[in-house]
């Protein structure tokens, strides 16, 4: 299996647009990493740079070590999932899978066991001399997945490949394309812009903002300690909320009426400096105030209670700012707006970072 | 049956210029000039004058089909490549338009000054020591074929843009990733893919050429030896009136056609197989 590294990539289009500015990521072998940032940062760029249908200003594309930039795309080894629906309508699902080994001449017989076994592979055995308008849209990202296989490329890159389709098929299909990578242990670079999808599949997670990497780590690491603003706001929901340093030396932010100590991270900032203090919804702990003796949190009134299923999103105001809290539902049967309650911050989880 | 109300319009139309019209003709084509029922009209034009103006229509149209079918399949592929710059699409696209329904005396007149037996390119030519006769345009089929290219390669391409534009560039950059060329993309995905609109377009080039009279007729005057020429002299008479003989010629143009139809047909379904 194959290692594969971004050096440096650089890409302009035309005066002015910068798609790519010195992008450096590696994929480990039979690792897949995410390519995870908002809609025009760049992620397609960088795969079609890595794929070969475009070339960069400046920058390496090295497998294992080798660079490929100069390598027609036909040459490099790779498979690619497009985003749309890419696979041939003038042939079933079985020779769309069989098209890259009829290619590369092997033989009729040879060409039929592998898409057969390809496609059990993605669940669509039955559905081999279909052709692609016989099948759904995620049949045919499952046969576009086996096709981009058939040949046993060193790396599989997919561009938004779920993007087209529908909510519940997209949690099905991308916990298949992890099982399936899993199972073939192929290194792949996976682009999307939904940071569920990435956090839920990838070994690493790549955050790109304006084409260039804002973090990479795992998808615990980014989730839980964001490195820069952007990554703490685009990655899950986040309360962004004002603070000022109180002591560095104890680590303590001063928030509204808290004054609170900030756990698990460096902490740099001078006495005085203003901070952007993030923390997560599941993080933030709202009590109704008639709840016995008076709880250290901050005081505020609910103002939104929003059902999500298992958890209920509640909003409150209070000397903090206005702050989302995910509580259990049940929990949230005794919150309504208007409500008087007390808002706690779990500290181990507060991150502090200069605002942008 | 109100829902084929929509349809009247159009059905009467057929009606009356086109199903009324061809019955017409049919049946005169079994009648003699007094209205009673001969097979002598139709058995005449199997005599071999007539059977070699069938064949000289049909090679006339197999050639210029060819002709405009080739340049207007790679003028249509090179205005639709993304590379192209826009002016060059809608330019050429626009004087397509215009070049497509460029027939009759102006167009004859347009090859016959350049390429004609004292044409600007053929005295050019025959200043240089090399003789153009074998394409001219007023006496040999292979001149005329070109002069009808004029209009069916800017047909070809009109037809064929939208279907190259419906070849998606997923498919290309699929094929490519896969590790197909160019030439391997085109063999396996693109033509297969457009086989039954260049079948279509073919049918409609061959029949335009098949069908057409003016641009013919004026070139050649009454000498031609095409069907539809034939059709034409033996209605307006100038060399003999024989409107039954025409209507026999006409009939068996609607037979080649129908033929032609039938078969257009099989190789489509065969063709769009992948469509059902
Ligand atoms: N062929 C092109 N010509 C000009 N500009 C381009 C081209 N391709 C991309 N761009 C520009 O480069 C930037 C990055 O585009 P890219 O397609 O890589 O974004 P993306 O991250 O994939 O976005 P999305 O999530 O919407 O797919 C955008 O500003 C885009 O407009
Ligand atoms: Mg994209």
């Amino acid at each position: 299996m194959a290692r594969l590294e971004l050096r440096g990539l650089r890409k302009q289009f035309g005066r002015g647009v910068v798609a790519l500015d010195r992008l450096d990521l590696e994929v480990g072998s039979g690792e897949l990493v995410s390519l995870l940032g908002p809609s025009g940062c760049g992620k397609t760029t960088a795969l079609r740079i890595v794929a070969g249908f475009e070339v960069p200003d400046e920058g390496e594309v090295l497998v294992d070590g080798v660079d490929v930039v100069g390598l027609p795309a036909s040459r490099r080894n790779m498979g690619m999932v497009f985003q749309s629906y890419s696979l041939f309508p003038n042939m079933t699902a079985e020779d769309n899978v069989a098209y890259p080994l009829r290619i590369r001449r092997q033989p009729k017989a040879e060409r039929q066991r592998r898409s057969g076994e390809l496609l059990a592979m993605v669940g669509l055995a039955t559905q081999a001399d279909r052709y692609p308008h016989q099948l759904s849209g995620g049949q045919q990202q499952r046969v576009a997945l086996a096709r981009a296989l058939a040949h046993e490329p060193a790396v599989l890159l997919l561009d938004e490949p779920l993007s087209a389709l529908d909510a519940k098929v997209r949690v099905t299909l991308r916990e298949e394309v992890r099982r399936v990578q899993l199972e073939l242990g192929i290194t792949t670079l996976y682009v999307t812009h939904d940071q569920e999808e990435a956090l839920a599949i990838s070994d690493r997670v790549a955050v790109m903002s304006e084409g260039r990497l804002e973090q990479v780590g795992t998808p615990a690491e980014v989730y839980a300690s964001p490195r820069s603003p952007f990554v703490a706001s685009f990655v899950g929901t986040v309360n962004r909320l004002e603070a000022t340093v109180a002591s560095r030396a104890e680590r303590t932010v001063r928030c509204g009426e808290l004054v609170l100590r900030v756990g698990a991270e460096d902490f740099e900032h001078p006495d005085g400096t203003t901070v952007a203090l993030y923390v997560r919804p599941e993080d933030v702990t709202v009590r109704p105030l008639t709840d016995g003796p008076a709880p250290a949190g901050a005081g505020g009134t609910v103002r939104g209670v929003t059902f999500l299923g298992s958890v209920t999103r509640v909003r409150v105001d209070c000397s903090l700012g206005s702050v989302v809290a995910d509580v259990s539902s049940e929990e949230a049967l005794h919150l309504a707006p208007g409500e008087a309650v007390s808002v706690e911050l779990d500290p181990r989880r507060l991150r502090t970072l200069a605002p942008a | 049956m109100l829902r084929y109300l929509g349809v009247v319009p159009l059905g009467a139309y057929l009606l009356v210029f086109l199903l009324i019209p061809t019955g017409e003709l049919v049946v005169d084509a079994f009648r003699d000039p007094s209205g009673t029922f001969t097979l002598s009209n139709v058995t005449t034009i199997f005599q071999a004058q007539y059977l070699s103006s069938f064949a000289a229509s049909l090679e006339l149209s197999a050639l210029a089909a060819l002709f405009g079918g080739i340049l207007g399949f790679f003028a249509a592929t090179a205005v639709v490549h993304p590379n192209a710059p826009r002016l060059v699409r809608s330019s050429v696209t626009t004087f397509s338009g215009m070049a497509a329904n460029f027939a009759g005396i102006p167009l004859a007149f347009a090859f016959t000054s350049t390429l004609g037996a004292t044409g600007v390119i053929t005295v050019a030519f025959r200043h240089v020591g090399v003789s153009l006769a074998a394409v001219n345009p007023d006496a040999t089929t292979l001149g005329l074929a070109l002069v009808y290219t004029y209009f069916e390669f800017p047909l070809m391409l009109l037809l064929l843009v939208p279907a190259l534009d419906g070849l998606k560039r997923e498919w290309r950059e699929a094929a490519t990733n896969l590790g197909a060329s160019g030439f391997t993309y085109w063999r396996t995905v693109a033509l297969p893919i457009l086989v039954p609109s260049l079948l279509g377009a073919t049918v409609l080039l061959f029949g335009g050429a098949f069908s057409a009279y003016a641009t013919a007729y004026a070139l050649s005057g009454s000498t031609g030896n095409l069907v539809t020429e034939l059709i034409g002299n033996l209605t307006n008479g100038n060399v003999t009136v024989d409107p039954q003989l025409a209507y026999a010629l006409a009939f068996g143009m609607i037979v080649i056609i129908t033929v032609l139809m039938v078969i257009y047909g099989l190789l489509q379904r065969r063709a769009s197989r992948w469509l059902r």
